[in-house]
């Protein structure tokens, strides 16, 4: 009987939950068996190839940044969220942050589920007993999600202040569609400092990713290639240009009070 | 079809409500139940119960996920027909495993209230989202769809001892979870 008691209390799981195991995502979770480059080679080429054909057909080009009203895309790129946990997991683990844990949003689609979250940090970081961490780029479905876009907007500034790190996934997440070079620098340089790429790593993935976009059938391909951010050992030879420099975390208890 | 407009037909009456759920949810509602049940019969009976569970059910429920809606809906009614199976005959298949490895995770239930329910599936949900995804696609894999140790060792490239390890440490963790919360079912 304890057993078909526990069957059964899993049947209180979140819809969300459960369906981020659902089999259709094993089709998705076989390509893990490919190398972790290859799989963030296919995600940063298709993230990239929307980026710079959303630049070239608004034309805005690719100078605004993140934080200064980002245009938002009338069809959002829905990229597995498995693969932005795995790069994150992976960065904290690098950077000896375990505590921390991911919430994604594949909860969030009524578009209320991302505020409980929130407001159990606001009220009480305790409450949950640890530090969330919340991958910014959900703030590139706020439109499709019906969200509260000025709510969510404040709420991201909160959390900015508090947690550094938000920023560093921010700039590592390859949907960014207004990604400039110096950002694509620092999307590199936080790849290696937290997710502990190597140079020879990354060069094969962005050779790969350049590869793909040569591949492919686009017009405009290349427009598109010069959009894209050069292969990595670029930067090795540019010998005195200075990394942005790694902000610190805060620990959660200095969160914590933060938020009173 | 989106599953707002599925919802509405469901809303409108129109049975064309239970085809369209059918094409859409239907691969997916079986691997459920066969995961669960071993007969063909068994599963048709149960998908054919779980799409008319739905139309009797919505409305009321306007599920905004319907997939979620539709796997919740076959995975009870096809445990419920598990359990009367074995009332009749006890028998063997993945789900027994599934049962055996539970065992201890969970102390023994009486009927609990609406208030015990609703800790336990808030106790459920902080548990399983603080564990790394990976942890939770195989738990859920598992225990939820009743999936075998060796497909979801293939599915996520990992070795079997692996995933027995991982759903192993997982089910300690979650029972000390569940008794820290003073979780008692």
């Amino acid at each position: 009987m304890r057993a078909q008691a526990a069957f059964e209390a899993l049947g209180l799981l979140s819809p969300a939950l459960v369906l981020e195991a659902a089999p259709e995502h094993i089709p998705v979770m076989m390509k893990r068996r490919i190398a972790m480059k290859k799989k963030l080679c296919l995600i940063l080429a298709a993230a990239l190839l929307v980026a710079a054909l959303t630049a070239i057909v608004i034309g805005t080009g690719a100078s605004a940044s993140p934080r200064d009203g980002r245009p938002i895309s009338d069809a959002p790129v829905y990229i597995p969220m498995d693969t932005y946990t795995d790069i994150v997991e992976r960065m904290l683990v690098n950077i000896g942050r375990e505590d921390l844990f991911v919430v994604d949003e594949r909860g969030h689609f009524d578009g209320s589920y991302m505020y409980k979250e929130y407001r159990r940090l606001d009220r009480s970081g305790e409450e949950v007993g640890d530090l969330f961490f919340i991958l910014r780029f959900t703030a590139f479905y706020a439109e499709p999600l019906r969200l509260d876009k000025e709510k969510y907007a404040e709420q991201i500034a909160e959390l900015e202040k508090l947690h550094p790190i938000w920023a560093v996934t921010e700039d590592i997440c390859p949907l960014d569609i207004s990604v400039t070079p110096k950002e694509e620098e620092f999307i590199i340089y936080c790849l290696m400092a937290y997710a502990g790429f190597t140079q020879q790593e990354l060069v094969e993935l962005y050779t790969e990713l350049h590869a793909m976009v040569e591949a492919s059938d686009v017009e405009n391909k290349e427009e598109i290639l010069a959009t894209l951010p050069p292969i990595p050992e670029a930067y090795e030879s540019e010998e005195g240009e200075e990394m942005p420099e790694v902000p610190d975390m805060p620990s959660f208890d200095e969160g914590a009070q933060a938020i009173g | 079809m989106e599953d707002a407009e599925i919802v509405a037909l469901y809303f409108a009456r129109d049975e064309q409500a239970i085809a369209q759920t059918q094409q859409k949810y239907d691969r997916y509602c079986r691997y459920i139940a066969e995961n669960i049940l071993s007969s063909d019969e068994d599963v048709e009976e149960c998908l054919n119960d779980a799409y008319h569970k739905a139309w009797n059910t919505i409305p009321p429920q306007a599920p905004t996920v319907l997939a979620g809606y539709m796997g919740m809906l076959t995975r009870q009614i096809a445990f419920d027909r598990y359990r009367e199976n074995r009332r009749v005959k006890r028998g063997g298949g993945e789900l027994a495993l599934v049962l055996d490895e539970l065992q201890d995770c969970i102390e023994d239930r009486s009927v609990p209230s609406v208030q015990e329910t609703a800790a336990l599936q808030d106790t459920l949900n902080r548990f399983f989202m603080q564990q790394p995804s990976r942890t939770r696609i195989v738990f859920l894999q598992r225990y939820w769809y009743g999936a075998r140790v060796e497909d979801i060792a293939r599915s996520l490239g990992m070795s079997q001892a692996g995933v027995n390890t991982l759903l192993c440490r997982t089910r300690k963790k979650l029972k000390k979870f569940l008794e820290k919360d003073g979780i008692r079912l």
